[in-house]
């Protein structure tokens, strides 16, 4: 079934919560609004035509003004797959937890919450699972500045220049383009 | 005179907090897991990862397309290979870049290689943690042919960084190609010698088989993929149901756990399932060897500068392990928005708090040796 196929059934069902089919270039996706998302999940998850019953991957994508989570689900069975995904409020993002309906959310939601900082409402367990605890900060945001020290610990050599991430706006591309080598990388150094 | 026996009737006992790892040789990296233990059965366990936190998405989207593309190799460092690919895929498709045949054929081909190469080393590394010591090194000898055979292609055994976006990095000549076939050939026969010296073995057998079992909506419910949820009976291979590559024009089964030696979805039955998948692969491989069309590696229209139309990709590629897939964002810039991996192995391992209470304290490494992780991609 095709993800505008998906979309029809949820309307034609009247869920409640679903806002709009997002006909992206590549992907398609459903946005649906972030406190009825389980009872959506739950939907996809139990209709006989449907049958999504695994969560592949939980993402959490800062922009500059909102915050995103996407939720790649597909179907053992009937093998297809769809994409939600809700809308997040940029300075308190929080959102329900899906945990309740795929337990592979469980540790998807840990990760986001500790890299990107969305909250999980009614999480069994949200801690964080990558970093130590006591780490500030998400560093998959886009604000991020990376600390100087943890818990007393220096995290930067002074003697070494500190690392800072290239420049987003790609302002050296004639440049590149003379100096790419002949098996088509992009080799320059900026 | 009759001893006093009664004094040692009542020894008073407590539930005992075991540690095991970070630094153990049976958890097949970094993995720490907290056990509770009354005498030899678990009552409750825990999961500690991020020892070995690399910041991978944090490099993805800090660093321009095509120089992320060795980042991917140390994800799962046993499979390089597919890890290249499931980047590349997603580039691709964001580029809408369309790749060579002769491409997509080797590609089809190096990934199966390393399937085969990764599952040898789930084979090896599986006896040696339940006590054989031979078999590694039988799995080891097949699995230098096949390092050996990449070393020609992309000059490394490991980090290959072979699959770039729009193609491969070098074309593969007629003696690779011979080469290739006679390790196909002499892989078939070796493979009946690790079914008499590990399969069959009894011990081995008690060892594994009704340890741990996994039901099918179980597997599905954690995010099971792979030769893990296929051992649980559950009959989904990406390959086969979302094709990719060139998975739909060759002739393949798909393998399912039946049972063999106990119940379905038990410790032999994801050991048997890797089994059987070497034989698959090795199918895959010659038919792909025989149907290699020339022509060019490389996509010739790509451009230098890599450079995506803002959108988003997600492409779902089957791992040695299990699904991999690369989420990549992009805002129209030479680097990615957003990087977000898949990792089948941190899905597999998320369910340890659910299986081990009720299990003996030594069927711990049965089990995670079964599930055939690598904390390069639990970790990320």
């Amino acid at each position: 079934m095709q993800p505008a196929e998906v979309f029809e059934k949820l309307k034609g069902a009247e869920i409640e919560g679903v806002l709009e089919f997002v006909d992206g270039p590549k992907d398609q996706s459903i946005l649906v609004e972030p406190q009825k998302l389980p009872a959506i999940l739950e939907f996809l998850k139990t209709d006989d035509a449907l049958q999504f019953d695994q969560l592949s991957i939980l993402s959490g994508v800062h922009y500059d003004d909102r915050f995103e989570c996407v939720y790649h689900i597909l179907s053992t069975t009937l093998h297809h797959d769809v994409i939600v995904r809700v809308t997040l409020d940029g300075s308190n993002p929080t959102v329900p937890t899906a945990s309740t309906v795929y337990t592979t959310a469980d540790w998807h939601e840990r990760e986001t919450f500790d890299l990107v900082g969305i909250k999980f409402e009614g999480h069994p367990d949200l801690r964080r699972i990558y970093l130590p605890e006591g780490w500030v900060g998400h560093p998959l945001r886009r604000d991020y500045e990376f600390p100087e020290e943890f818990q007393g610990i220096p995290l930067t050599d002074k003697k070494r220049a500190a690392w800072e991430p290239l420049p987003r706006e790609d302002k050296t591309v004639k440049n590149t383009e003379k100096s790419v080598s002949e098996d088509g990388e992009d080799d320059s150094k900026e | 005179m009759k001893p006093d026996t009664e004094q040692y009737i009542d020894v008073p006992t407590q539930e005992m907090l075991i540690s095991m790892g970070p630094q153990h040789p049976a958890t097949h990296g970094v993995l720490r897991l907290v056990i509770k233990a009354d005498g030899e059965i678990i009552t409750w366990a825990d999961v500690d990862v991020g020892n070995l936190h690399r910041a991978e998405e944090k490099v993805g989207q800090s660093l321009k397309y095509p120089q992320f593309v060795p980042y991917t190799d140390r994800l799962d460092y046993l499979a390089g290979m597919n890890n290249n690919l499931g980047y590349c895929l997603s580039v691709e498709k964001l580029l809408d870049v369309e790749v060579p045949e002769r491409a997509t054929y080797i590609r089809t081909i190096v990934c199966e290689l390393n399937r085969i190469a990764s599952h040898l080393v789930a084979f090896g590394t599986y006896s040696l943690d339940l006590g054989a010591w031979t078999p590694l090194l039988y799995a080891f000898r097949e699995r230098e042919w096949i390092l050996k055979l990449f070393e020609q292609i992309c000059g490394a055994r490991m980090t290959f960084n072979y699959i770039r976006i729009g193609g491969v990095a070098a074309d593969l000549t007629p003696e690779w190609v011979a080469d290739c076939r006679r390790f196909l050939d002499e892989q078939e026969k070796r493979w009946h010698e690790y079914n008499r010296i590990l399969s069959g073995n009894q011990i081995f057998i008690k060892r594994t088989a009704d340890v741990a079992t996994v039901t099918g909506p179980d597997a599905i419910d954690f995010g099971w993929t792979g030769p893990c949820l296929r051992a649980s009976g559950v009959d989904f291979d990406l390959r086969r149901d979302f094709p990719y590559l060139v998975y739909d024009k060759v002739d393949w089964d798909v393998c399912v756990g039946e049972g063999l030696k106990g119940t379905v979805g038990d410790c032999y039955d994801r050991y048997w399932v890797r089994m059987l998948e070497i034989i698959e692969s090795v199918r895959i491989v010659r038919q792909c060897l025989d149907a290699l069309p020339e022509g060019d590696i490389k996509a010739p229209k790509l451009k230098k500068v890599i450079k995506p139309p803002a959108g988003e990709a997600y492409v779902r590629t089957e791992n040695p392990k299990g699904e991999v897939g690369y989420f990549v964002v992009s805002d129209g810039s030479n680097i990615p928005y957003r990087v977000r991996i898949r990792a089948p192995s941190f899905n597999n391992l998320s369910i340890i708090p659910k299986v081990l209470p009720g299990l003996m304290v030594a069927d711990v490494v049965a089990f995670i040796g079964s599930l055939d992780i690598v904390l390069g991609e639990v970790d990320r």
